[in-house]
């Protein structure tokens, strides 16, 4: 299998959203109709997901749209022409990964998009 | 750097508090950054990540780890909302990325490592989700015990807010 970064990408968004709420990967499992090695196996990115359980994960982990559980692809060129900073970034010396800044990148430039007329297939 | 002016950034969410005639928990801060034209979105960041605040040419953005617990997202998105009303110079230069807000509530130390700007975002988060006035009457006048984890967990609840923010207001009321 040719191990694509997104997995890991995405099995990190379960995981830190799986804890956020307090569940455990049993209960995860369980809601979602798999098994709990599955959900192990999904968070550390070393399976290829089906798109029922992206949308399965998405309802359980009680996520609006499922793209909230998506992240921007990490390999994505980062920022382009953004000036990014830290918070505390004087006093802590630290930078946003490659990874974050894409995320950011990401999310802003969905902000920016031109609104669609709500008309659906236009 | 200047010092944090923590009383302003108080000032200013009570403003907003009173403009927005809020009487009762939980605060709408969705409500209240929407009505400012603020684009508000949200996307899975990396963990550590809670949001960010921007303004390009002009258009206000405010963004939220979507991968949050609902009451933690409510203060960074609170807390984006300060940096628009008090920073406004600072965001339009460049994005505004913060990390790990979560940590300052650990404990008194970890706010010598804080700058100016946040330590006035997170007063200014603290007061509006959690308004002096609104609190008073949901203590009932008498205070809580800081050591009293249930009580604080059902205060938190009824604002909407995480327990670590609702022990950070309470340790700092007046």
């Amino acid at each position: 299998m040719i191990k694509d970064p997104i997995y890991g990408a995405f099995g990190d968004a379960v995981s830190t959203r799986r804890k956020a709420l307090g569940l455990t990967q049993s209960q995860l499992a369980g809601k979602v109709g798999i098994s709990r090695a599955s959900i192990a196996n999904i968070e550390s990115g070393r399976q290829n997901i089906l798109l029922h359980h992206v949308y399965a994960l998405a309802t359980a982990l009680e996520f609006a749209k499922v793209a909230d559980l998506l992240p921007a692809l990490p390999q994505r060129q980062p920022g382009g022409e953004l000036k990014m900073t830290l918070s505390n970034q004087t006093l802590s010396k630290q930078r946003l990964s490659q990874s974050a800044e894409a995320q950011v990148a990401d999310l802003i430039a969905s902000a920016l998009a031109p609104r669609r007329s709500g008309k659906s297939g236009a | 750097m200047s010092a944090a002016d923590v009383q302003r950034a108080r000032e200013a969410a009570q403003a907003i508090l009173r403009e927005f005639g809020v009487t009762a928990p939980p605060v709408p801060i969705e409500r209240i950054v929407k009505s400012r034209k603020i684009n508000l979105q949200y996307a899975p960041l990396e963990e550590d990540l809670s949001g960010m605040a921007y303004i390009k040419d002009g258009v206000g953005i405010i963004g939220i780890n979507a991968l949050h617990h609902p009451n933690r997202q409510r203060f960074s998105a609170a807390h984006e909302l300060a940096h628009h009303v008090l920073h406004d110079e600072q965001i339009r230069q460049a994005v505004h990325v913060d990390k790990g807000i979560r940590v300052l509530f650990r404990d008194e130390i970890a706010s010598l490592g804080t700058e100016p700007m946040e330590i006035e975002a997170n007063a200014f988060a603290s007061e509006l989700l959690i308004p002096g006035e609104l609190l008073a009457i949901a203590v009932e006048g008498g205070g809580i015990d800081l050591e009293d984890e249930t009580g604080i967990e059902n205060l938190a609840r009824r604002f909407r807010v995480s327990p670590a923010a609702m022990r950070f207001r309470l340790s700092r009321m007046e």
